[in-house]
């Protein structure tokens, strides 16, 4: 089963991914509320999949990536945001995101995303 | 502050609100404010920088906001919708910011918004900017919602 840690600063978005994702078969093994939280939470729990939402405080989401990607060049991160703006979905897949999804978002878009970051 | 920058706020705010609490809004006023404050208990700011700077602020009644979050929570207890309102409330101004953002932003821009701020209290007192605020009031099957647009291009 695959583990899942998950990065946003709002928390009933997180309920909702939780939720989502424990119906999807996954496990959701940590929880952080900004970008230097889900970076050392990353190196702690050595998740399967990262979903990391872009707007958060401390460190934004493109940021926290750059790191976990510098720690780990294989991590598998998923971008979950707002902020669907052409530009930042090309900077966030050219910064190393395997998928980016724009809230909100339908539970099988965000299943099928897991599937395939872990192929 | 030019009207067209309120549009996807409005737009946003309309297809945002029936994806994820199946509540339909219709637009009822327009008007154009000195400040930002607004009129009712519960508040949200969102900033907005990178090609667009300024301030987003959404305000609803408490009552308005404890029956939105209780059609985004439906199987929620009591309880829970309780201890996430303000939570589930944030998360919606942020999703219909994000929106009005893609279509702010079009193909070349950038715009980036910060967490969102909850302020509870009758009439919040908010000075932040001299851009000119636009404001618009949505009424819904469970009262109004008010949106203080004052944004401008960088």
């Amino acid at each position: 089963m695959a583990s899942i840690l998950l990065a946003d600063d709002i928390s009933f978005i997180k309920l909702v991914q939780k939720e989502v994702l424990e119906k999807g078969g996954f496990t959701v093994i940590g929880e952080a509320s900004d970008g230097i939280e889900v970076v050392e939470m990353y190196k702690k729990l050595k998740p399967d999949v990262v979903i990391m939402d872009i707007t958060m405080p401390r460190m934004d989401g493109l940021n926290a990536m750059r790191a976990i990607l510098r720690m780990d060049s294989n991590a598998r991160i998923i971008i979950c945001s707002a902020l669907g703006q052409q530009q930042l979905i090309i900077e966030a897949i050219k910064a190393g995101a395997r998928d980016f999804i724009v809230k909100p978002f339908d539970p099988g878009r965000l299943n099928l995303a897991i599937q395939k970051a872990l192929k | 502050m030019q009207v067209e920058y309120i549009n996807p706020f409005i737009i946003s705010a309309i297809e945002i609100f029936e994806k994820v609490a199946k509540i339909e809004l219709k637009k009822s006023n327009l008007t154009v404010k000195k400040g930002t404050t607004p009129e009712n208990e519960i508040s949200i700011v969102i900033g907005l920088s990178g090609d667009f700077m300024g301030q987003v602020v959404y305000s609803f009644k408490r009552h308005t906001a404890q029956r939105v979050v209780s059609c985004m929570m439906p199987n929620a207890s009591a309880d829970k919708q309780m201890a996430y309102m303000e939570s589930a409330i944030s998360s919606m101004a942020n999703m219909i910011t994000g929106r009005a953002t893609i279509l702010l932003a079009g193909k070349e821009k950038i715009i980036y918004i910060t967490p969102p701020t909850v302020a509870i209290s009758a009439k919040t007192e908010m000075k932040y900017s001299d851009i000119p605020t636009l404001s618009t009031e949505f009424t819904s099957r469970f009262g109004t919602l008010q949106i203080n647009v004052a944004i401008r291009p960088k």
